[in-house]
């Protein structure tokens, strides 16, 4: 039983393991890109209190705030055919998991933009730098820094929801991880291999976020 | 004469904090504005750069004459590449180092190329003293230090005028030398300066023109010899002797 529980798990790994490649970080990938743009865009126009376009942010981020993920892709993908907007499964997800991500991740960067110094935008303009000039060289450049510990959080968050993706027929980890459980009948040892190969990516994922805060954050540690 | 206001008025809430400030400052003059707390010294010097918009006030700079209330930004950025401003609490770009802070804005919004914004910063940073420390980032300079690389940040573009907003209360006391003495060569050096301080003595040595402020309104002003040994006003002689024995 135990050796063949070894073969099992030696056979299924790379089985699991690649859709995880070609599907799973690649979701993630792209999803958490658009999501950054868009989080970024709202979070400035936020901050800078835009009148309207402030307003169908908040809207929008309510809206994906308050619906679970599991929901909008349901919406997106099943849907939207009712009224004639077919989109295949992958870039479904991808739309969803940014749009969803992109929501709370602009509250993080709005909130990063509220707690840089207020002096720093006054010296900008002193200098006679405009206030794009003085957005895109001193204040996103500190906010990111400050927003940085949460938005990774929020990425290793995104690549386990990625699992949800089996509901709209990604055939991503999770999903192929079903698709041999329901073949060899072992529930257990199979999804103790897909949570380790998530495990694997999540451990992945902190090394980079401390090896990214120490390289942006150079300016910003404190004196020995 | 270089630069001169008229009629600027500010209110917070139901506080008129500027009351109708009339101000001039020609070329070469340090000027010092000097008052008792909540004169509103501070709130008349960020009017003056646009850092709060008054509810009135005309604006003569070099002979142009503006509202300004209704200052296009380009009028106001114009503005600004023409003159610099020193803050009580630094405003280094934390995300710069001490060249960096004085190079941004020659490079950003002046168009310098990368070059030349660094010869200049460098003899920025030299004329403060600070050339060894130009790839220090702020949190690693003290006060003072930071507080020299924002004079050099200001100077390097040579504007036609700095303001300075109590650029040395931010500061300990044994750091305030510092700062003064670099003020003072610029002094020296001819430089347009209009300076709010509660340092009497830097005032009396330093400043050719002294403009006394209380309650919204300026009190008096004249040339600094004047002011502190024979004032029009009683007012004017009791605070700089009471302050300033």
């Amino acid at each position: 039983m135990s050796s063949n529980w070894l073969t099992l798990f030696i056979d299924s790994f790379p089985k699991i393991l690649i859709p995880g490649l070609t599907r799973t970080i690649p979701l993630t990938v792209i999803s958490f890109s658009i999501a950054m743009v868009i989080a970024v865009l709202t979070a400035m126009a936020q901050y800078a209190r835009i009148p309207i376009l402030s307003q169908i942010i908040r809207f929008y981020i309510w809206v994906f705030r308050g619906t679970p993920l599991l929901v909008q892709l349901f919406i997106v993908f099943y849907g939207l055919p009712r009224v004639g907007i077919l989109i295949d499964p992958f870039p479904a997800a991808v739309i969803v998991f940014s749009l969803n991500e992109g929501a709370y991740d602009s509250e993080t960067v709005r909130a990063a933009l509220e707690s840089v110094p207020i002096g720093q935008m006054e010296a900008g303009y002193c200098v006679g730098m405009t206030y794009m000039q003085i957005m895109r060289r001193i204040l996103l450049p500190q906010a990111m820094r400050t927003a940085f510990p949460s938005l990774s959080n929020s990425l290793i968050a995104m690549v386990k929801s990625t699992s949800l993706a089996a509901n709209i027929t990604v055939t991503e980890m999770f999903m192929t991880t079903q698709r041999i459980v329901a073949r060899t009948y072992e529930p257990l040892l199979l999804y103790l291999e897909v949570g380790l190969i998530y495990l694997i990516f999540s451990t992945l994922l902190t090394f980079l976020q401390g090896w990214g805060e120490k390289r942006l954050g150079a300016y910003m540690e404190k004196e020995a | 004469m270089l630069l001169e206001v008229k009629n600027v008025k500010k209110h917070f809430k139901s506080l008129d904090v500027l009351k109708g400030i009339d101000l001039s400052i020609d070329t070469g003059e340090a000027a010092v504005i000097l008052g008792p707390s909540g004169a509103g010294k501070t709130t008349l010097l960020r009017c003056m750069n646009f850092l709060e918009t008054p509810d009135s006030g005309e604006l003569i700079f070099e002979g142009q004459r503006y509202d300004m209330t209704h200052m296009s930004k380009k009028e106001i950025r114009n503005y600004h590449l023409q003159t610099a401003f020193v803050f009580q609490s630094f405003n280094l770009f934390l995300n710069k180092t001490a060249l960096q802070n004085v190079t941004e804005g020659l490079i950003i919004a002046r168009g310098l190329d990368k070059n030349q914004a660094e010869k200049k910063g460098l003899e920025a940073l030299e004329r403060v003293g600070l050339v060894t420390h130009k790839d220090h980032f702020p949190h690693q300079l003290s006060g003072g230090q930071q507080q020299r690389v924002a004079i050099a940040r200001a100077i390097a573009a040579d504007p036609k005028i700095i303001f300075f907003d109590e650029p040395t209360s931010a500061l300990d006391p044994e750091l305030t030398g510092e700062v003064l003495s670099v003020m003072r060569s610029l002094a020296d050096d001819g430089m347009t300066m209009a300076i709010v301080t509660h340092e009497i003595e830097f005032a009396r040595t330093v400043s050719n023109k002294i403009i006394f402020m209380e309650n919204g309104v300026v009190v008096e002003s004249g040339p600094t010899a004047k002011m502190f040994t024979n004032p029009d006003k009683e007012r004017t002689a009791a605070f700089l002797k009471v302050t300033g024995k």
